[in-house]
């Protein structure tokens, strides 16, 4: 509710995020600024999921969405002869625009769908939008659109790198973008999609209109995800249809539920495993002696495999996800230590939430610490691994 | 005919039903019903289990689409779409809890004062008209004055946030110091209640129960019985389907009995408890016994 607490959050988070970048080297920067890229779209999507209740399979081609909005304003402007910030911000609204559409359309269908039919649709989108923009002419077909490169803006040459400014756009994005969710979350609006969520009638009866709320939730994680998607155009320089598959889609699922679904810190934990688990297996295997044709064969399959390990592990153990399981130690930790202090005041303090709340924050490098497994030798200068390939 | 049973002392007519029909497929469920609760005054809608009771209800929330007939509000159409009943003052609990279980108990009630903005002028122009009721007993029920207090205490404050305003609703049920928990974890009396808060925080001008007392104890009977009344006395409307028949007989200022869809008795509560097709209908093992 008190939003003025919750911007003071998020730039606080922002500026130790943007500190933080100083400490890694320009392959971690890469990775963090992938990180901010997909918690966009984890974020967006564990809202829709979580709190308003609708599943989506498609959010990948709601990245897509929005990644082709910004690279096709971006060339757009260049034709115009706008650079720099002007451009950078210009494509951004292009990917808001598009991946807001695209939300609205499929927010528009999905308030007459319900469940397995959501679902199904939303499947649908992300086979069709490769397949779509692999044939539209202006798109480029599978080669996609290249867009200009972004360098580092000329005082900051001498400061810093590439990677590490491009970390920093990526960190600002996404911080904007958890920050809107967050204060919709912890509004009316959030309150209006966790009633709709539970019962559709009961919320109606209430005064709720459940198609409105269920539209605006999924235009809020389309436009999200959007965002997500021109991050990676902006680290990257292009966007094509093959960057977007249906695999991606699920794990941006998956990584939500093993966050903690309906947990924005959930889904900081589950953008972090998305880029980190891939590389992390791939440094394992390569470190392994193993005969070449298996690390190729293991290449790609075996994250996939550790990732439906682990989501059925943690289904089993501990169904709120990796931030429910937090939560929970953090409620034990205090229970217990108020059980020997105190004299056993019982005292209910109204608070919002409960498990499902993460702290607001905008600092998705912060929760990215605790969640990295154990330390492994790694070289800084490795092929780069993104989970959209393989 | 409804309506000259209506007691003199009550206000304007709040909710007017007329030849009500409802048929799904080739069932009448409903059959040129027709049921008037004025403001203030408390109306018991009775009758044996498939009688039609709750879809009477539903057909005045817009959950069902009458085949004829026509229900209004305050003189006005209902809504059409059962999202339109909270601002048009009319709130509504559900068989059953109709409760958000991922939701704590104060999130609970925070939802039925999202549609309203609180404070008496919510509802339009009809708002302030507050039916005095007759009877010194009623006047005298300590709850009136808690109501004139918290009625002084808003209207000034129409900026007052939600939060605050399920809280007090919450208060007044007794559910205060539960208002964090989630709701799931309350027994099942307080869960009504709450069900039962987050009606009152709309602070509607038409109440629409259905089963209150089911699955309810003695001492929790006698407490929404108290809550009841207090809500009429500050002139709400308060229309309940209940099997509960001492409860309805000892509350209502009328009865209304729906048999096979149609109303086959519509009055005072010693009268319909002596009308003679209510006992064949319905009652008789319970009057006979008495």
């Amino acid at each position: 509710m008190n939003a003025r607490r919750t911007l003071l959050l998020a730039a606080g988070g922002l500026v130790l995020a943007i500190g933080a970048t100083f400490l890694l080297d320009p392959f971690r920067n890469y990775q963090l600024a992938l990180v901010a890229a997909y918690l966009c779209a984890t974020a967006g999507l564990t809202v829709l999921v979580g709190l308003s209740g609708q599943l989506s399979l498609g959010h990948a081609a709601l990245m897509a969405a929005g990644g082709y909005g910004y690279a096709l304003t971006v060339n757009a402007l260049t034709g115009a002869g706008v650079d720099g910030v002007g451009r950078f911000l210009g494509g951004i609204v292009g990917a808001v625009v598009v991946s807001g559409v695209v939300g609205l359309l499929l927010g528009l269908a999905g308030a007459r769908l319900h469940g397995p039919y959501l679902a199904g649709l939303t499947l649908t989108l992300v086979v069709a939008v490769p397949a779509v923009a692999a044939s539209v002419p202006a798109l480029q077909g599978d080669r996609g659109v290249r867009t200009a490169f972004d360098g580092v803006p000329a005082p900051l040459r001498s400061l810093i790198a590439l990677e590490q400014w491009q970390a920093w756009v990526a960190l600002a994005v996404a911080a904007v973008a958890v920050t809107g969710l967050v204060l919709l979350r912890d509004g009316r609006a959030g309150l209006r999609m966790r009633a709709v969520r539970d019962d559709e009638v009961a919320a109606a009866l209430a005064g709720i209109a459940p198609a409105r709320v269920k539209v605006l939730a999924f235009v809020a994680s389309a436009v999200t995800a959007g965002l997500g998607g021109s991050v990676l155009v902006f680290v990257t320089q292009s966007v094509s249809p093959g960057a977007f598959p249906l695999g991606l889609s699920l794990l941006l699922l998956v990584a939500v539920v093993v966050g903690g679904l309906g947990s924005l810190l959930g889904a900081a934990l589950g953008a972090v495993l998305v880029v980190l688990l891939p590389w992390l297996v791939g440094t394992v295997t390569d470190a392994l002696p193993l005969p070449d044709a298996v690390v190729q064969r293991l290449d790609g399959t075996l994250a996939s495999l550790v990732f439906g390990v682990l989501l059925i592990a943690l289904v089993a153990g501990a169904p709120g996800g990796l931030a429910g399981a937090l939560t929970a130690a953090r409620a034990r930790r205090r229970a217990r230590r108020a059980a020997g202090g105190a004299g056993g005041r019982r005292r209910t303090r109204p608070s919002r939430g409960g498990a499902a709340a993460a702290p607001p924050t905008g600092d998705p490098s912060a929760p990215a610490r605790p969640a990295t497994p154990t330390p492994t030798p790694s070289t800084p200068r490795e092929p780069v691994r993104t989970p959209t390939e393989g | 005919m409804p309506g000259q049973e209506t007691p003199a002392h009550a206000g304007a007519m709040r909710l007017q039903v007329r030849g009500l029909t409802v048929r799904f497929g080739g069932l009448a469920a409903l059959t040129d019903v027709d049921l008037d609760v004025a403001d203030g005054q408390v109306v018991g809608l009775i009758g044996p289990n498939g009688a039609g009771k709750t879809t009477v209800f539903n057909a005045v929330c817009g959950l069902v689409r009458p085949t004829a007939g026509t229900v209004t509000v305050a003189g006005r159409p209902a809504p059409r779409t059962p999202s339109g009943l909270a601002p048009a003052g009319v709130a509504r609990t559900l068989q059953g809890l109709g409760l958000f279980p991922g939701l704590t108990v104060l999130e609970n009630v925070e939802v039925g004062a999202l549609a309203t903005r609180g404070g008496a002028h919510a509802h339009g122009p009809d708002g302030p008209a507050r039916a005095p009721r007759s009877g010194a007993a009623r006047t005298a029920d300590p709850g009136d004055a808690r109501t004139a207090d918290q009625r002084d205490a808003r209207t000034p404050d129409r900026r007052d946030d939600t939060a605050g305003r399920a809280l007090r609703a919450l208060a007044d049920l007794d559910l205060a110091d539960r208002a964090a928990l989630p709701v799931g974890a309350l027994p099942y009396p307080e869960q009504k209640r709450v069900a039962l808060a987050r009606a009152l925080v709309a602070e509607p001008r038409l109440l629409l129960l259905d089963e209150p007392a089911g699955g309810l104890g003695a001492a929790d009977i006698a407490e929404l019985d108290a809550t009841v009344r207090r809500v009429a006395a500050t002139g709400c409307a308060v229309l309940l389907v209940e099997h509960h028949v001492d409860f309805v007989m000892e509350l209502c200022d009328r009865v209304v009995v729906l048999d096979f869809g149609r109303v086959i008795a519509d009055g005072r509560p010693d009268a319909v408890r002596r009308d003679p097709a209510v006992t064949a209908a319905y009652l008789g093992i319970e009057v006979t016994a008495r």
